[in-house]
């Protein structure tokens, strides 16, 4: 008999109606955003100019619960939501493990990633806000294709610095950016200041996501009275919008009777890994359930937790935004140009910093041939191709089933497969 | 003072000798009158909640080499029997070779307690010593949170019946994000209940602002960025400024 791997009771669950914010339920308070010492203005207040208000209030928010906006959530149930909750038979199979092994597919979402949790809604405020131009930077073009998408859903248009080194090998979704009327800009680019001070010194700079944010800030900045600028990862805000990850998956476990003892995702900002696991430590909080173990992987090539230092740091490279309190390799460090593009951030969201920190999340770093190789297998064996960021997870989570192969535990383990591989022909190709 | 017919208790922020050792006794003095309770700094190397405006005074104070602890010997007179509560960073006050702690409890004539903003965010290991420190000079506590504080801490530290619980409004002083302030003293409020005081600031610039966030339910508010804004400008302007806010609370 052939084994159903979609949980059918998945239809049945609801599409949660408010965000977790983990803030009041963290082991220590999270230490607030502050002004480089040097600084002459406050950085702080230029969120002002650089956010929507709502945003704005959401990250300083003392509320753990808030209420998704109806027409938020009308959009998430039109763009997919909730996602599967898919059980990867053929892979246990293949690995001949007795760990079950689930994952949570949010490739399904229409932009092939979780990043469209959070641009509906930040495209959604900043819409009712007034602004007619939506701002921001993209590694692979899974954030930027994201908020492309969830602008032009409200019919603002979206201006996108993408890292340089994805512009020119992320072919397909520079094209599907510019379908849905976004200018899609290679970064570091010669229309910022920013841009130019580097391109000067190095004419074929690959790019990062931290210059590329700063190039969005200073875009923002020279029109503040109708652009807003959107981060894909990072601020807590967006992790709370990522929580319906985690919110959905609680209830499909629920209902079939099952619990993870392992939640594994990759980390770029941190959000597609926080907003799985984050409700998970609320139903630990509240002593529902025990704690997984959370595993954050990264790339060995971007280690900013596993041998970064745990400080105050800005998430762009120019210093445009307030320095928040975080696991980085600097904000200099200049990444090479792997594939998994959406990984190649120095820094890590401050609410998954402190966990680390506190020995409640665990860090794995892996090299991108290894990686590639698990994509294949997990492609092969399950017929879904994962992003080559989110193949970080699938990695991991093959790594932990042979280990209870090993010992014999039957332990369940639950990956967010983040987003889908099929425009990242360039990873594959290796 | 008469509390009975006020809607809250008022306090000022002022970094010890600023802006010179004169002014500062004289600015006490004078405001005595509208004021609940002094909020004295501890010029910082350091000051990381604090905004651009109040680090520059207090790279000021450090830099000038002025004595502040013997400017804060001599203040005892002009404080007029006005509270105090004594601002300053972990390291400055309790740091491995600093006795400032105990020089300033053991100086001040009304001292309440001795707020340290970043001992819960930086150092929550050191709380009890904190607690005990307080209890040895015959002060009492005051903590500092934010809105990003966990509820069982701030549940917590009520039970130790601080003279105040200290909400910082904004994410550093001197800013103005358009974050729901009164929602947020809510929560607090509610963390804490009704026993312990509520202190709030950050931010705070206007006698309308001043009423509505005192309405939503705290109980002290500390004025200090737009009050040496002012102080820059002249004495007189920011008295007249601080007797707007007292009347505002009548
Ligand atoms: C599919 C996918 N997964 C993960 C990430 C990493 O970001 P985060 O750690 O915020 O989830 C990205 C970023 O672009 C991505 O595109």
């Amino acid at each position: 008999m052939v084994q159903h791997s979609r949980i059918d009771e998945n239809t049945d669950i609801e599409v949660p109606r408010y965000w977790y914010n983990i803030a009041p339920d963290l082991p220590k308070p999270l230490p607030p955003p502050i002004d480089p010492l040097d600084a002459d203005i406050s950085l702080i207040n230029r969120l002002r100019e650089l956010l929507p208000s709502e945003l704005i209030d959401q990250e300083f928010t003392f509320e753990r619960y808030i209420g998704i906006p109806k027409e938020v959530r009308e959009l998430y149930i039109e763009i997919g939501r909730p996602t599967p909750l898919v059980r990867a038979y053929k892979l246990e199979k293949s690995l001949g493990t007795p760990a079950k092994i689930y994952y949570k597919f949010e490739g399904v979402l229409a932009s092939g990633s979780h990043k469209l949790n959070t641009a509906i809604p930040q495209a959604y405020y900043s819409y009712r806000e007034g602004y007619s131009e939506l701002v921001t930077e993209t590694g692979a073009g899974q954030w930027g294709l994201a908020l492309s998408i969830a602008g032009s859903l409200f019919g603002v248009p979206s201006t996108v610095f993408m890292t340089r080194s994805s512009y020119i090998s992320k072919v397909k979704r520079v094209e599907l950016m510019r379908k849905h009327g976004a200018t899609v800009i290679p970064s570091p680019s010669n229309i910022t200041r920013v841009g130019r001070g580097i391109l000067e010194d190095e004419p074929d700079h690959p790019g990062s996501l931290g210059i590329a944010i700063s190039e969005a800030v200073e875009w923002v900045m020279e029109k503040p009275e109708s652009r807003r600028y959107l981060p894909g990862s990072v601020m807590e805000y967006v992790i709370l919008h990522q929580t319906v990850i985690g919110l959905e998956a609680i209830e499909q476990f629920r209902a079939i009777g099952e619990y993870p003892d392992k939640i594994i995702g990759c980390v770029g900002g941190g959000s597609n890994l926080s907003g799985l696991a984050y409700p998970f430590y609320r139903e630990y909080v509240e002593g529902r359930a025990k704690l997984p173990e959370i595993i954050a992987v990264e790339s060995s090539l971007i280690p900013k937790a596993s041998r970064g230092e745990y400080r105050y740091e800005h998430p762009d490279a120019y210093g445009a935004l307030p320095m928040i309190k975080m696991y980085t390799v600097g904000r200099h460090y200049k990444p090479p140009a792997i594939k998994a593009a959406g990984l190649r951030f120095h820094g890590l969201a401050s609410s998954l910093s402190l966990l680390i920190r506190e020995g409640l999340v665990r860090v794995r770093a892996y090299d991108p041939d290894s990686v590639r190789e698990a994509a294949e297998l997990f492609y092969r064996s399950e017929g879904v191709l994962p992003a080559p960021e989110s193949s970080h997870a699938v990695l991991a989570a093959i790594d932990e089933a042979l280990e209870a192969k090993r010992r014999g535990e039957g332990i369940t383990i639950l990956i967010n497969l983040s987003g889908h591989g099929l425009y990242d022909e360039d990873f594959f190709r290796g | 003072m008469d509390l009975g017919s006020r809607d809250g208790e008022l306090g000022i922020y002022i970094p010890i000798a600023y802006p010179n050792p004169e002014t500062f006794r004289r600015v006490l003095g004078e405001s005595s009158q509208y004021v609940d309770i002094f909020e004295l700094g501890v010029p910082s190397k350091k000051p990381i909640y604090d905004g651009p405006y109040i680090r520059r005074i207090h790279r000021s104070l450090v830099s000038s080499g002025v004595d502040y602890l013997s400017v804060a010997r001599s203040m005892n007179r002009s404080l007029d029997g006005v509270d105090v509560a004594v601002l300053g960073y972990y390291r400055d006050l309790l740091g491995d070779r600093s006795g400032l702690f105990d020089e300033l409890a053991s100086t001040i004539d009304s001292l309440r307690c001795i707020l340290i903003p970043d001992l819960l965010i930086e150092y929550t290991d050191h709380l009890e010593n904190y607690i005990d420190k307080s209890s040895t000079y015959g002060i009492e506590t005051c903590f500092f949170i934010s809105s990003k504080f966990p509820y069982r801490l701030v549940s917590r530290l009520a039970k130790y019946r601080p003279y105040f619980i200290y909400l910082g409004l904004q994410a550093s002083t001197g800013s103005d994000l358009p974050i729901h302030l009164v929602r947020n003293i809510g929560v607090a409020r509610k963390l804490i209940g009704e026993g312990v005081k509520l202190a709030i600031g950050f931010g705070i610039n206007k006698p309308e602002k001043l009423r509505k966030l005192l309405a939503s339910g705290a109980d002290i508010a500390f004025i200090g960025t737009e009050f040496l804004r002012r102080l820059s400008q002249g004495i007189d302007y920011a008295l007249g400024f601080i007797r707007s806010m007292y009347e505002a609370l009548r």
